[in-house]
C-alpha cells in the first residue's frame, strides 16, 4: 500500500473514532453524579428557582436532542458556555490549551530521547545485569501514582532546598515562559512518569531484535557497544516503538491532569479539574472532547511515524 | 597448551568443555582440535551433538545458558574469550555464516550501508577520503565477485527488496569482504530451496579455489562437504571421533515402493481445491488422496502453493472450496466448524520449529495439553511419546530454547503424535535436520503408518524424502503437473 490510501485510510478512520468519543463523553457526563442545577442555583433556593435555571440551561430537554445540539455546535466550534463564569467554553480552551501542550512538549522532549537511551540500553542486553536494574527502576516509578511523584520531587526540590517555586503561578497576563522555573517541577514530573512507560516499551521492542540472526550476524563480526545498539537493533526497533510511544504521548495529556492541579499550572487539566468540581457539564464536556481529540491525533500520527521507519511497510519490491 | 601456535596451525581447539548453566551438562565434553591454515575441516554429527556449539567457540561466543568451563582456544595465536582477542578475531580473522545465509542482513538496513559497515571494520583504518575510497573499493570488489550488481541503486535497497539469491550472495559478500583467514559456516544450506543451496555451494568453493583461507564447515550437506572439505571429523555427544562412515548408501535401506499396506477407500481424500489470496488464486484444480497407512508427497518448488494446500486441508486457510473426506465423511472448509475429533484427526508438523512452540512452555506442557485432550495426560504417557520419537525423557523439563534444531523439530512430531491423528501433514519437517536424523524421523513415520495405519502427507523438496512416499503430486505455481508422468519419470532416473 502506498502513502496516499493509508493516510486518507487513517484520517478517514479519526472521524467515526471522534464522533464515538463524542458519544461516550456526553454520555458519561449525562452519568456524572451531582445535579448542575443545584450548583449553579446555590443550596437555597427553592423548587420554583431550581425550574427556571433547569429551563435556562435547556436541561429539560430530552439527551438525544441536546447531544445532537451540542456536536453540532462542536462541529462550527462553538462547545457552548459555561455554567459558571458564563465564558465562551472554546474560548476558555484556547486560552489554556497552549500552556498544556507546552508542558506535555516539554515533557515528551525530555522523556523521549531518555526512554529510547534507557530501553536500548536494556533491551539490547536483555536478561543481563544493566537490563535488570534498568527494568527494576523503571517498575518502581511506573507504579507510582503521579502524584505521590510530583509530592516527592516538590518535597524533595522545593520544601527542602529551596529551589524551585511550589506553586506554578503564571504571571498576570504573561505566559508560563514569562517564568520558565514555575515549568521546572511539572515537566520533571510528567517527563519521569513517561520515561517509566516509555522505558519498558523501547526495551521491549529492541529485546526482541537484539534476538534476531541479524543482531547475532553484527555480534559475530565484531560490532559492539553503542554502535550495535544504534546502528543494528534501533534500526528495527524503532517502528514499534514509535506506535508504543504514541499511547505514552496520550497518557502524558491524562497525567497532565492530575500533575496541573497538584501544581497549581493554568492549563487545561486545571480546568477540568475544577470544571468538574463545579458541576460545569459544558466545560468538561468540552475539554474532555478536546483531550480525545489531541490523543487520538498523536495515535494517528505515531502510525504515520512507524510506517515511515519501517522499510518493509509501504514500499514496493 | 604452553607451545606457541606454529606457523601452520591457524586454529586451535584444546581440551574445551563447555556446558549448560542449569544442570552442567556438559555439551562439548574435551574437544581438541587443530586447524591448519588453507584446510577445510568440515563436522558432522547428528543435532544437538555441539558441532554449533564448537563452530562458534571459535568465535569466543557460546549460546546463551552456556558457559565454558575448561579449556583452551587460539586463533591465529588470539584468545577469542578475552574481550581484545574476540574484537581481532571477529573483525579481522575468521567470518561467520549461519543458518539461512540471508536472515544474517538487518532487514531495517539498506544493504549498501551493511556492506560498508563491513567494509569499514575490516579495513585498516583510515577517516578521510583515502580510507573511503578504499573501502568503496572493496564493496565493489565483493559485490563483483558474486555477480551482484554494483550500481547505487542496487546498494540503495534493502533486503526484502532483493531476491532470496541476491540476499544470501550478499551475505556472503559481508562475511568475507575483509578476506578472513577462516571462514566458519554453521548449516548454511540447511532448509534452503535446492536452487539456493547449490548456489551457495558453487560460489563457497569458487571461492575457496579464488583466495584459500581455512573453513570450518558445519554441515549435513553431502554435496557441500564432499566438494569443499579436505578433512571430515564426526562429533556426537560433545566429544570428537573419527568421521562416522556413512552407511555404504547413504539412501534409505531398500524399501518396497508402493506398498501393499493399504487397499480400499481413502482415508483422506481431497477434491478440485481453489484457494484464493484476495484475488489471487494461489492453488487451482489440487486432487490428492492420503490412503490409510500410506504416504503421499506433495513436492514443487518454493511459491508453488504447497503449504497452502496444507492450510486448506487444516481449515486454516480463509478462502477455499473444493471436498475433503475423511474417512468417507465430509470435513468443513473451515476448522471453526470442525468437531474436536475432527480437528484432532488432523495434525500439522510446520517446517519452523522454532515459530510453532511456545517459547515459555516446557516440552512436558507442550506434550500434556494435546495428550490430556485426547483422553490421557499423564507423565508417563508424555515420556512414552517422547522415546517414540526418539528423545529422552530428560528433556521434558526444557524450554524450546535449550533444545537443539533436530530435538525441537522432533518434539514438534511427538506434539502432534499426542493428539492421535489419522492423517500427519509434514511440512519439510526434514530441512533443517542432518542426515541420520532425518533418516530416523523418515524410519519413525514410517513405522507408525504401519502399526497405527496413520496416514502421511509429506510436503517437501529433498529427493530422497520424496522417494518414501507411494504417491507423488506435483504442484507448480498452484496447479496439478501430471503424477503419473511425475512417477514414470522418477523411476526411470533412479
Amino acid at each position: 500500500m502506498t502513502w496516499g490510501p493509508f493516510l486518507l485510510r487513517r484520517v478517514v478512520a479519526f472521524v467515526p473514532s471522534l464522533a464515538a468519543l463524542s458519544v461516550l463523553v456526553f454520555g458519561a457526563t449525562e452519568l456524572l453524579p451531582g445535579d448542575a442545577v443545584s450548583a449553579v442555583a446555590g443550596p437555597s433556593a427553592t423548587e420554583a428557582e431550581r425550574a427556571a435555571v433547569r429551563e435556562r440551561l435547556g436541561l429539560d430537554r430530552d439527551p438525544v436532542t441536546r447531544y445532537l445540539e451540542w456536536a453540532g455546535g462542536a462541529l462550527r466550534g462553538d462547545l457552548g458556555t459555561g455554567y459558571t463564569g458564563g465564558r465562551s467554553v472554546t474560548e476558555l480552551i484556547a486560552d489554556r490549551l497552549p500552556n498544556s501542550l507546552l508542558l506535555a512538549g516539554l515533557a515528551l522532549a525530555v522523556a523521549l530521547p531518555a526512554s529510547v537511551a534507557l530501553g536500548l540500553l536494556a533491551g539490547a542486553r536483555a536478561g543481563r545485569r544493566a537490563d535488570r536494574a534498568v527494568s527494576t527502576g523503571v517498575l518502581l516509578v511506573a507504579g507510582l501514582p503521579e502524584f505521590v511523584l510530583a509530592a516527592l520531587l516538590l518535597w524533595l526540590l522545593a520544601a527542602r532546598t529551596g529551589l524551585l517555586p511550589q506553586v506554578s503561578l503564571v504571571p498576570l497576563g504573561g505566559t508560563p515562559l514569562d517564568a520558565p522555573e514555575i515549568l521546572v517541577l511539572p515537566v520533571l514530573t510528567l517527563a519521569v512518569s513517561g520515561v517509566a512507560v516509555g522505558t519498558r516499551l523501547v526495551r521491549s521492542a529492541s529485546a526482541e531484535v537484539a534476538a534476531s540472526p541479524w543482531v547475532e550476524a553484527a555480534r559475530l563480526r565484531g560490532i559492539t557497544g553503542p554502535r550495535l545498539a544504534a546502528r543494528h537493533v534501533l534500526p528495527g526497533a524503532l517502528a514499534p516503538a514509535a506506535q508504543a510511544l504514541g499511547l505514552m504521548t496520550g497518557a502524558l495529556v491524562g497525567g497532565a491532569v492530575v500533575v496541573e492541579t497538584v501544581f497549581g499550572y493554568p492549563g487545561i487539566g486545571l480546568e477540568l479539574q475544577q470544571a468538574v468540581a463545579h458541576r460545569d457539564i459544558p466545560l468538561v464536556q468540552g475539554i474532555a472532547l478536546v483531550l480525545c481529540a489531541v490523543t487520538l491525533a498523536t495515535v494517528l500520527l505515531a502510525d504515520v511515524a512507524a510506517r515511515a521507519l519501517d522499510p518493509r511497510r509501504g514500499s514496493p519490491r | 597448551m604452553s607451545v606457541p601456535t606454529t606457523a601452520t596451525a591457524l586454529a586451535e581447539v584444546d581440551d574445551l568443555v563447555v556446558t549448560r548453566r542449569t544442570d552442567g551438562e556438559p555439551v562439548l565434553d574435551g574437544v581438541s582440535l587443530t586447524l591448519r591454515a588453507g584446510e577445510v575441516l568440515a563436522m558432522v554429527g547428528r543435532s544437538g551433538s555441539g558441532k554449533t556449539t564448537l563452530a562458534l567457540s571459535l568465535l569466543g561466543r557460546v549460546r546463551e545458558g552456556l558457559t565454558p568451563r575448561s579449556g583452551t582456544v587460539r586463533v591465529a595465536g588470539l584468545d577469542p574469550f578475552t574481550s581484545e582477542g574476540r574484537s581481532r578475531v571477529r573483525r579481522r580473522l575468521v567470518g561467520f555464516l549461519g543458518q539461512d545465509p540471508a536472515s544474517a542482513l538487518n532487514p531495517a538496513r539498506r544493504l549498501g550501508s551493511t556492506l560498508h559497515e563491513a567494509a569499514a571494520l575490516t579495513a585498516p583504518r583510515g577517516r578521510g577520503a583515502a580510507g573511503r575510497a578504499e573501502r568503496e573499493r572493496r564493496v565493489r570488489a565483493a559485490l563483483t565477485e558474486m555477480d551482484l550488481p554494483t550500481d547505487p541503486g542496487f546498494l540503495r535497497r534493502y533486503p526484502h527488496q532483493v531476491s532470496g539469491g541476491q540476499a544470501q550472495r550478499v551475505a556472503l559478500a559481508v562475511a568475507t569482504i575483509g578476506e578472513p583467514r577462516l571462514l566458519v559456516l554453521d548449516e548454511p544450506t540447511s532448509g534452503l530451496d535446492p536452487s539456493l543451496a547449490e548456489d551457495l555451494a558453487a560460489r563457497l568453493s569458487a571461492r575457496h579455489r579464488r583466495a584459500g583461507g581455512a573453513m570450518l564447515l558445519v554441515s549435513h550437506d553431502r554435496l557441500l562437504t564432499e566438494t569443499l572439505a579436505d578433512r571430515t571429523l564426526g562429533i556426537e555427544g560433545g566429544r570428537l571421533g573419527p568421521p562416522r562412515r556413512p552407511a555404504p548408501s547413504r539412501r534409505p535401506p531398500p524399501r518396497r515402493r508402493a506398498e501393499p499396506a493399504s487397499s480400499g477407500a481413502p482415508l483422506l481424500e481431497l477434491a478440485h481445491l481453489r484457494a484464493t489470496h484476495g484475488r489471487h488464486v494461489a492453488v487451482e484444480g489440487v486432487s490428492l488422496t492420503v490412503a490409510a497407512g500410506g504416504c503421499t508427497a506433495l513436492v514443487g518448488p518454493s511459491g508453488a502453493g504447497k503449504s497452502t494446500v496444507a492450510r486448506c486441508l487444516l481449515g486454516l486457510h480463509g478462502s477455499w472450496s473444493g471436498e475433503l473426506r475423511l474417512a468417507g465423511s465430509a470435513l468443513p472448509t473451515d476448522f471453526r466448524r470442525r468437531t474436536g475429533e475432527q480437528r484432532r484427526a488432523l495434525q500439522l508438523v510446520a517446517q519452523d520449529s522454532v515459530g510453532a512452540l511456545n517459547p515459555r512452555e516446557s516440552v512436558r506442557g507442550a506434550l500434556l495439553r494435546p495428550l490430556a485432550a485426547s483422553g490421557n495426560g499423564s507423565e508417563e504417557e508424555a515420556a512414552r511419546l517422547l522415546e517414540r520419537v526418539g528423545l529422552s525423557p530428560a528433556l521434558l523439563g526444557r524450554l524450546p530454547h535449550d533444545l537443539s534444531g533436530g530435538e525441537r523439530q522432533r518434539v514438534n512430531l511427538a506434539r502432534a503424535l499426542a493428539a492421535r491423528p489419522r492423517v500427519l501433514l509434514c511440512d519439510e519437517v526434514t530441512s533443517a535436520l542432518d542426515g541420520e536424523t532425518r533418516d530416523a524421523v523418515l524410519e519413525l513415520l514410517r513405522e507408525l503408518r504401519h502399526a497405527q495405519g496413520l496416514g502421511v502427507l509429506l510436503i517437501t523438496h529433498d529427493w530422497e524424502v520424496r522417494a518414501t512416499a507411494d504417491q507423488v503430486v506435483t504442484l507448480v505455481d498452484g496447479r496439478m503437473v501430471d503424477a503419473e508422468r511425475e512417477a514414470a519419470e522418477d523411476g526411470a532416473s533412479r
